[in-house]
């Protein structure tokens, strides 16, 4: 009952709750993509199509948690804070958004720096991770930062 | 005056006890497989297998529901009551330790996760799992009613001695 009795308070964020920071790190042959503050790879969802809504919800949001934060994040370079935004979600937090695409983490990864997610095609779309320019990494060879689409 | 002692039945409409914890037990059997297969769909159907160790215990949900679920269905000769209430028990145990284990992550975090909302799956399993407990505890008590007592020494009358 106890576990039951403090569970009331909202997670602002499922995997690192206090964390409110993004920067970017090095992938292998993705090269820089955005990371928060502990090294976990976020995601965009390729089905987020518009920067003020957020296309995964329930069985998605488990599988893929969306970044929340209970304010602006801080923003490390080469990371643009002017591209951060914050999309409102369910139950009064905040999404972090950058460039326009709502970010999560992805369950599977299980320490910093893996990148499991990458190019995943689950509920509807593609995951990839991102550069801080704001657009879609891919593996070196497979069209790099040029194809955002 | 001499006491003759005859066995004489109980009273008791034990066949509808038995025909009700039967019924019972087959109910909270389904509950039971269908709490498993929900887990097995999440599983596969949702990329629930990525998830660290809630993916695993998905699966194990799955395999533990089912074999509760046959053992409960399955027709044990005379060792089936003793099995089957033991079963029952573990089909109780096992229903309520997925509810507060879904509680504890839609509202926290389980091992980690996070469970977002209450969509037709949860919904359909925890249904599942609420019959499974009500059904098996019907049962249980159904079964003991139904149980043949040990028929009674009564005096039936007396005879000259």
């Amino acid at each position: 009952m106890a576990v039951l009795a403090t569970g009331c308070q909202a997670a602002t964020n499922e995997l690192h709750p206090s964390r409110e920071e993004l920067k970017a790190g090095a992938r292998g042959s993705l090269g820089q993509v955005l990371v928060d503050d502990e090294g976990h790879t976020v995601y965009l969802f390729e089905k987020d199509d518009e920067p003020d809504e957020s296309y995964c919800h329930d069985a998605c949001a488990s599988v893929w948690p969306p970044l929340t934060t209970s304010r602006a994040p801080v923003v490390e370079a080469p990371l643009d804070s002017s591209k951060v935004t914050l999309l409102e979600r369910g139950g009064g937090l905040k999404q972090v958004v950058y460039a326009g695409h709502p970010l999560y983490y992805y369950q599977g990864d299980t320490s910093p720096k893996d990148t499991n997610g990458q190019e995943k095609d689950q509920f509807g779309a593609h995951w990839y991770t991102l550069h801080p320019s704001g657009q879609k990494a891919e593996a070196e060879g497979e069209g790099g930062e040029s194809d955002d689409s | 005056m001499k006491v003759v002692r005859a066995m004489i039945p109980e009273p008791e409409t034990t066949s509808s006890h038995s025909g009700a914890a039967t019924f019972a037990r087959y109910v909270g059997a389904l509950a039971l497989i269908v709490t498993g297969v929900m887990h097995l769909q999440q599983y596969y159907g949702v990329y629930y297998r990525v998830i660290p160790t809630i993916g695993p215990l998905f699966l194990v949900n799955f395999v533990v529901g089912v074999a509760l679920g046959l053992v409960l269905l399955a027709p044990l000769g005379q060792r089936a009551p003793e099995v089957h209430h033991l079963a029952a028990i573990g089909g109780i145990v096992f229903a309520a330790g997925t509810i507060i284990a879904l509680a504890v992550s839609e509202n926290r975090t389980l091992f980690g996760f996070h469970e977002h909302g209450y969509r037709a799956a949860i919904v359909i399993s925890l249904a599942a799992e609420a019959v499974a407990i009500v059904s098996l505890a019907a049962y249980l008590v159904a079964s003991r009613r139904a149980a043949p007592t040990p028929a009674r020494l009564r005096p039936s009358g007396a005879s000259p001695a």
